[in-house]
């Protein structure tokens, strides 16, 4: 008998443990994957977002603030790149732990180096982050930056020892750059056009060049004047290809390689939910080197 | 001295945005408006319609403090009024999953009611809408909860004093009723309201949520007003615009007069699709109705709402164009055919033209489902 209740009381505990998981949600898919490679099993993260959306342009879905209610950690990428909704969910959840100064709230951007941080900054300027480009988990240096930011969070969420497991996800990512570097090494110097600042980070890891942004002014789509000026400047530089993200207007693109006659090539910059960051990260390697050469 | 009270109150808060972090928030609605009637029974014109100021931040480590003050100038009404539209604290810290909101404040029913009105997607409420709960809504002053129930479903449930609650009955010509501003004394209970809603997520930039919401108020002469409604929206948004809108809301309002038992039943409601092009460029198909009981016994010959008269059962349709310059700035051009105004002896029905430019400045606007 005595045997039994010890049996019934291990196995409760067991699903206990299992059920003490720390639950993050995380807004951009690849900050869930690093959640969940930073935290291991002592971790249980999902993602608000699933790769296709542009972050900007988001609503404060029900369907975020059902699954923030659950949240012990809201992981966000910060910057002000879920400006527009992240602050609604968060509100809307009812949920003390992750709110703002909390133990739970969790902006992975603290740690990283900022690019083209704006000071005394109006909106004439256009959508502008004046903390520094958002735009920062494309680049595998900024992500393990931001990865000690989650490591604190989730240690401090829940008393956790996670030196070990940030130790194996620096490694395995500074073993991806070094790999992302030497496949990239032929177009290094080479000049790209972008639609949106998306790439700036990606281009620092790599030494790759930004040629000038299709957008007059960020978050708002180019006059047709502007388009063709730039078109005209692009035909002189050295830039043989317009990058963007797989959620920018099509059409304007498409106008800017009939006025310059410069190709574009759209691509996903964030990995679908689930996705693992390492193949997304290959793959558009791949995908740039393909198209730049 | 309502401008000179309103600019010392903004610049005041502005100044302590130096020292505090207080997030600070102008919008203005600019409307103009024509109609095919000509004649005095609808004013013509353009008006600054709304002007609001509003300062948010946390109070302490659990309450956030929001304060707004607002200028109107309802065009139709020719009235200008100063009012503090919104001065409450709110807390997601209190109970989990449940945020609690205490002061005065838009109550958390319906749809439009919801929202300021410069946040609408249309530029005038429905009839319906102006006679049940005012030209912009019901606000007033008590204690909300909203909660988390069952995983995906959300309960507000709220109290209030009643004291603010729009009433239109206007039994006598020239009785002033249907006015936002308008004061009707202390009733003798409090309005209470709940709000059940549920959303289906189809992908995350693609859902709906139906909501079931019910009022019951009693006013100062003892008239008990039982409200309920039917909310829904949907959205489909594609990439960086909102590609189809679907929002509507349809209502019954039972008026138990005093010390009678059975209820005099109006409805009315509206269905409003919007088909976004790209970021820039939209149009807007909307229909309204409102069926209403005129006491034609008691000589009642029309209700009078928004300063308009309404002689029977309205219906509208209105045709828009939205333009939005950025997140910042909406210009919208509507048409808009209807039904049941008293236009003069043989005429009820009349074509308006409304063109609204809706700006603001300060905190990112939040990108409320």
């Amino acid at each position: 008998m005595f045997t039994k209740i010890l049996f019934s009381l291990f196995l409760l505990s067991i699903s206990a443990n299992a059920a003490d998981k720390l639950k993050v949600v995380a807004t951009l898919p690849e900050l869930a994957w690093a959640a969940e490679k930073i935290g291991g099993e002592s971790v249980e993260a999902i993602s608000l977002l699933s790769g296709t959306e542009d972050p900007h342009f988001v609503d404060a879905s029900p369907a975020f603030v059902f699954k923030a209610a659950k949240a012990d950690v809201m992981l966000f990428n910060g910057l002000d790149l879920e400006a527009g909704w992240l602050p609604k969910v968060l509100q809307m959840s009812g949920r003390a732990v992750i709110q703002k100064g909390e133990r739970g709230y969790c902006d992975a951007s603290e740690k990283v180096a900022k690019l083209e941080v704006v000071e005394n900054y109006d909106r004439s300027k256009g959508d502008i982050h004046p903390g520094g480009n958002p735009h920062y988990t494309l680049s595998i240096v900024s992500m393990i930056q931001a990865g000690e930011k989650i490591k604190a969070c989730l240690e401090k969420a829940k008393g956790l020892d996670l030196s070990a497991n940030f130790k194996a996800f620096k490694s395995e990512l500074e073993a991806l750059y070094k790999e992302q570097s030497a496949a990239l090494a032929g177009i290094k110097g080479k000049e790209f056009l972008v639609y949106h600042r998306e790439f700036s980070y990606f281009f620092r890891d790599h030494g790759l060049v930004n040629a000038g942004s299709l957008e007059e002014v960020p978050g708002v789509l180019p006059s047709a004047a502007y388009l063709s000026r730039t078109a005209q400047a692009a035909k002189k530089s050295k830039a043989t290809l317009a990058l963007a993200s797989s959620v920018s207007p099509r059409k304007y693109l498409e106008k800017f390689k009939e006025l310059s006659g410069i190709p574009f090539l759209m691509l996903q910059i964030h990995p679908m939910s689930g996705q693992d960051y390492l193949e997304f990260q290959r793959k558009l390697g791949k995908e740039i080197l393909a198209h730049a050469k | 001295m309502k401008w000179f009270l309103l600019l010392l109150v903004a610049s005041g808060l502005v100044h302590a945005q130096q020292v505090q972090l207080i997030d600070w928030f102008a919008g203005a609605d600019i409307v103009a408006t024509g109609d095919s009637a000509g004649g005095e029974e609808i004013r013509d014109g353009a008006v600054v319609r709304e002007f609001e100021f509003s300062a948010n931040s946390q109070i302490d480590h659990t309450w956030e403090g929001v304060l707004t003050l607002a200028y109107h100038n309802e065009l139709q009404l020719q009235d200008e009024a100063v009012d503090v539209h919104e001065a409450f604290l709110f807390s997601p810290k209190i109970f989990d999953g449940t945020t609690v909101k205490l002061g005065k404040f838009f109550l958390g029913f319906g749809r439009l009611n919801r929202f300021h009105r410069h946040d609408w997607i249309f530029t005038e409420a429905p009839v319906y809408h102006k006679d049940f709960f005012g030209n912009e809504g019901v606000i007033d002053t008590g204690a909300e909860i909203s909660s988390i129930t069952g995983g995906d479903m959300r309960t507000t449930i709220g109290i209030v004093s009643g004291s603010d609650f729009v009433h239109g009955h206007a039994h006598e010509e020239g009785e002033d009723a249907g006015h936002d501003h308008a004061s009707e004394g202390q009733p003798y209970t409090p309005t209470g309201y709940i709000r059940i809603a549920s959303f289906k997520e189809i992908t995350t930039q693609k859902g709906f949520e139906t909501a079931l919401n019910f009022i019951a108020r009693n006013d100062s002469e003892g008239t008990r007003f039982h409200y309920a409604g039917l909310d829904f929206i949907y959205k489909n948004r594609v990439a960086q615009y909102v590609q189809d809108l679907v929002q509507a809301e349809v209502w019954n309002r039972a008026t138990f007069e005093k010390s009678e038992q059975d209820s005099i039943d109006e409805g009315g409601g509206y269905l409003y699709y919007q088909r976004g092009f790209n970021r820039h460029h939209a149009l807007g198909l909307r229909y309204d109705f409102y069926n209403l009981e005129l006491h034609k016994d008691e000589g009642e010959t029309h209700r009078e709402v928004d300063g308009l008269h309404l002689v029977g059962d309205y219906s509208a349709y209105t045709l828009s164009y939205i333009y939005t310059n950025s997140e910042f700035m909406k210009t919208r051009l509507t048409l808009e055919h209807s039904n049941g105004l008293e236009i003069d002896e043989e005429k009820d029905q009349v074509t308006r033209f409304y063109a609204q430019l809706v700006f603001s400045i300060g905190a990112h606007p939040a990108h409320v489902y």
